[in-house]
């Protein structure tokens, strides 16, 4: 029997036929889709959904993000504080941009970039803080903008995967300050690729624009290219749009099931959504604790060999990844205790209560094999 | 290109989307992207299509992969497009005119990035002595279609599926494998055969619904000639 295969990838699909429909929205009496007209109506709908004044949307999250470090930055050619344990990729965004990363270190307990990290690091060349929101919950999002505003320091957020959340009820994508979003199938929101930043800052703003056209930023900044959305993606990113909630209870269900079963499991930890904050459930985090007999590579290949492909959580962190530009590696602790020890587990549109059950059976199975 | 060979109808678009949703297969690379560039491979004869979110990436992935550490040039009369790429690429390069460079030693000159327009008449001799010298040509087209492709052998091809916000992405042609992979592999890791160390990545991954939509033009295009 062929083995379902269960990933760690959301890939929701909206309902075809209002994907049919939006085409015709969309479509001039010629039978054409109008150039730019479905794009124009994502971003206005995601101002509204993120309480956002603007809205850019780009061909990916990757240069949704190069578009924001090159339109917000200080200090050209300078520092960009950023955590390690974090998006593989996110190195490579900054190499783009021409600036030099630094990596600074995360909490133990919300693996979220650390304020005390990110103020060390601080220096004369430093021209911007990237602060990634973790993909359970979010970071401190007031420490690291009072710390923006205490020192000078542009920042702009990497919330791929926060777009249903809030802090302290706040909309993620609201904070004014820059936040960048992934419309990648794998997100919780599938335009199949894209991404788009929300902001308040009309100057940035009008920056992301021109870099998106491929028009010089400005007379300081002449980094720029093509990098709009297409205009398919942004159909099928409004069809989910209009599906969110329906997306957001499935993820929910999904998450209620692994808490059940992951309590009874003496080795593993979840890593627990705030539920007095509005989030998506989405992604299944855990941590294997101390005195398990497998350890968390281990559980991993188990799993792989099921079909279930569970994957480490950021690993390597990137300041242990080999690259042949320069960068900047401040204290690592806990990073490098973190990193052996979280792992992602199935989740998403595909994956149903009874594959919660298959994946937990076979968890325990590989514990237990191993006393 | 003309009108009627770059329509892409809202019928055609929704043709392609109702084949993804078939396949169910939403992220990069799959099914769709992997017909097209084999597709592309045969139409434009060559042994490696590397189909690329938009043309500037596929530019600027070109550019970066080809980088050999000499003399970069940038002719004169290329594409914005061409300039944002090796702007963005980070590499050192002048820009000259053909006709400066027809009248002195290129034995420094690593890579040339052109555009289409540079292939006619003695530039076409030169430019294949050029590549025979061992220098890497990048010459970039601004459509598929086969009326404005005029291949230099041996040259790496750059060609535009669409400025606007239909019909998106770029294609890189090359008979060289090993380059195409370090191109596979800056553009992402996603569609790579064989996965290398490269300095950097891009994320100029091919989604299905531009494959699609690429496979459309391409019957258009193969109907019309």
């Amino acid at each position: 029997m062929i083995k379902k295969i269960l990933s760690t990838s959301n890939l929701y699909e909206p309902k075809v036929g209002d994907v049919l429909d939006l085409v015709d929205k969309f479509s001039n009496t010629s039978g054409r889709l109008v150039e730019a007209l479905a794009v124009q109506e994502l971003e206005s709908e995601l101002s509204k959904y993120h309480k956002s004044k603007y809205c850019v949307s780009f061909s990916s999250g990757f240069w949704a993000l190069v578009a924001s470090i090159v339109s917000k930055s200080i200090n050209v050619g300078g520092e960009i504080i950023m955590p390690s344990l974090t998006y593989r990729r996110l190195a490579d965004v900054v190499y783009w941009t021409k600036h030099t990363p630094v990596f600074v270190d995360v909490g133990l307990d919300d693996l979220a970039i650390s304020p005390s990290s990110v103020i060390k690091s601080i220096t004369k060349n430093t021209a911007l803080i990237l602060a990634v929101h973790p993909i359970v919950n979010c970071c401190n999002v007031n420490e690291l903008i009072d710390i923006s505003e205490k020192y000078n320091i542009p920042i702009i957020f990497d919330a791929v995967e926060s777009v249903h959340e809030t802090h302290y009820g706040e909309k993620i994508g609201s904070f004014g300050v820059g936040e960048v979003f992934s419309l990648h199938a794998c997100k919780l929101m599938n335009g199949a690729e894209g991404g788009y930043v929300c902001t308040d800052d009309e100057q940035f703003y009008k920056n992301m624009m021109k870099f998106r056209n491929g028009e010089c930023v400005s007379s300081s900044i002449d980094l720029s290219i093509e990098s709009r959305l297409c205009d398919l993606h942004a159909v099928l990113a409004l069809a989910c749009l209009n599906e969110l909630d329906l997306n957001v209870s499935h993820c929910k269900e999904v998450y209620a099931k692994y808490k059940t079963l992951l309590s009874k499991n003496p080795y593993v930890r979840l890593l627990e959504f705030d539920e007095n904050e509005q989030t998506a459930y989405k992604n299944i985090v855990i941590e294997i604790l101390d005195g398990s007999a497998i350890d968390r590579d281990t559980l991993i290949l188990r799993l792989n060999n099921e079909s279930i492909l569970a994957r480490a959580y950021y690993s390597p962190p990137l300041h242990l990844k080999s690259s042949t530009y320069r960068s900047v590696v401040t204290d690592m602790t806990n990073t490098e205790f973190l990193m052996t020890r979280y792992l992602n587990l199935p989740c998403g549109s595909r994956v149903s209560v009874r594959d919660v059950e298959r994946v937990c059976y076979l968890m325990t199975r590989a514990f237990t094999n191993n006393e | 290109m003309s009108k009627k060979d770059d329509y892409i109808s809202s019928e055609d678009c929704k043709r392609v989307i109702l084949q993804v949703y078939e396949n169910r297969y939403f992220s990069n690379h799959g099914p769709l992207a992997k017909k097209f560039e084999a597709e592309l491979e045969v139409y434009f004869n060559t042994r490696n299509a590397v189909a690329v979110t938009n043309n500037a990436l596929a530019i600027l992935i070109a550019i970066f992969g080809s980088d050999n550490g000499k003399k970069i040039v940038l002719l004169e009369g290329f594409e914005k497009d061409a300039f944002d790429a090796i702007n963005m690429s980070g590499v050192d390069f002048i820009t000259m005119t053909i006709d400066d460079l027809l009248g002195r030693s290129c034995k420094d000159v690593g890579l040339l990035v052109t555009s289409s327009k540079t292939l006619v008449g003695d530039n076409i001799v030169f430019l294949d002595e050029l590549i025979r010298g061992g220098a890497v040509v990048v010459t970039c087209f601004p459509s598929i279609s086969r009326c404005v492709c005029n291949n230099l052998e041996g040259a790496i091809s750059v060609y535009s599926l669409g400025a606007g916000s239909v019909v998106q992405g770029g294609v890189i042609t090359t008979d060289n494998n090993e380059l195409a992979e370090v191109f596979r592999n800056i553009r992402s890791s996603y569609g790579t055969r064989k996965m290398l160390e490269v300095k950097a990545t891009c994320n100029g991954r091919f989604s299905e619904l531009q494959a699609g939509l690429g496979l459309e033009l391409l019957s258009k295009l193969r109907k019309n000639t």
